[in-house]
């Protein structure tokens, strides 16, 4: 095999993004398809097998406008809905937490503080919805405006951080009078808000951008 | 001859399941068949028909297997099954009925 369709083997390796068995029949036959090219016309550059082969920007322009469901990768779809459970998991135990307190303790802590973390609860699964919705939206057009995604996948750590950790340190004169844990603690869920968001974001863009089984990937 | 991309779409999941449909095909066997078979005419290249054989397999209306070759190299050969017959029927039906609707607007005749 020559020189040429090694490298352009291992660079569609590279690139191609499905199930390593899969993966591993669908470079086989493009190496083998290649040799075959070879043994019938002679020698190919590696230019010839791009302008042969190479129909990546075209392919992914089409899959980016059409956002199939069977273009979707089910790896990162996973991965992806793990991120947003995770989003929502926080306030939902805080919702939770709020009312076996208030079981417990016969209702005296007032309706408030259950109350506003059913609220937050509504609103995380809110923004959680219209991230993945957004990003989706957004990452299916040509051009991809990171930012903007990156932006709506970290509201969840931004509202954690300006409501639960600026807001109540900036109203009161030290941070011993709410309490550190409490900083500390929401200080750690935005942390963990802004990876998830991260993470989540990267997913909703590599979801789009990659066709499920082609030899020709961007 | 260059046809334009939308009319080949329709086509060639039809053209081909026909030449599988005569004897079991390799990808590469495949392109240059569909060109043959054309006279020249359908120009479907590698980077259209492999996705499509793909495609094809994954709803099973083809099966592809591996064989060894003369020397060293094995490849995989393409099968029509039978629910891909059975489409393929239908397929052509449809271009047939098609193909005489056209004609009432272009003159040809049938």
């Amino acid at each position: 095999m020559s020189e040429a369709i090694e490298r352009y083997v291992s660079d569609v390796a590279r690139r191609l993004w499905v199930k390593a068995e899969r993966k591993r029949d669908i470079l086989e036959e493009l190496r083998s398809h290649l040799e075959a090219i070879e043994e019938a016309e002679g020698l190919l550059s590696e230019e010839a097998i791009r302008a042969r082969f190479d129909t990546s920007r075209r392919l992914a322009g089409r899959v980016n406008r059409s956002m199939r469901l069977r273009d979707v990768n089910i790896p990162v779809l996973t991965f992806a809905l793990i991120c947003v459970v995770l989003v929502v998991a926080f306030p939902t135990m805080n919702f939770l937490c709020w009312w076996i307190i208030q079981i417990r303790d016969g209702w005296s802590h007032g309706l408030s503080a259950p109350l506003g973390s059913a609220a937050e609860v509504g609103i995380y699964l809110f923004l959680t919805i219209a991230m993945v919705l957004g990003g989706c939206t957004l990452a299916a057009r040509a051009s991809y405006p990171r930012v903007l995604l990156y932006l709506i996948a970290l509201w969840p750590a931004t509202y954690t951080l300006c409501f639960r950790v600026v807001s109540p340190v900036m109203t009161r004169a030290r941070v011993s009078d709410i309490g550190l844990n409490y900083v500390c603690g929401n200080a750690f869920q935005v942390l963990v808000l802004a990876l998830a968001g991260i993470v989540c974001a990267a997913g909703v863009m590599r979801l789009f951008r990659y066709p499920r089984e082609e030899w020709h990937v961007e | 001859m260059r046809y334009p991309k939308e009319l080949l779409k329709g086509i060639t999941p039809l053209v081909i399941m026909e030449i599988l449909r005569e004897a079991p095909c390799s990808g590469f066997h495949l392109v240059g068949a569909i060109r043959a078979r054309s006279g020249d005419t359908l120009e479907i290249g590698e980077g259209t028909v492999y996705p499509l054989l793909y495609r094809l397999e994954g709803k099973k209306l083809i099966r592809g297997e591996w064989e060894a070759g003369k020397g060293t190299r094995s490849h995989k050969v393409y099968r029509l099954t039978r629910r891909g017959a059975e489409e393929l029927e239908r397929q052509k039906a449809t271009w047939r009925d098609f193909a005489t609707a056209v004609s009432l607007f272009t003159g040809g005749s049938q």
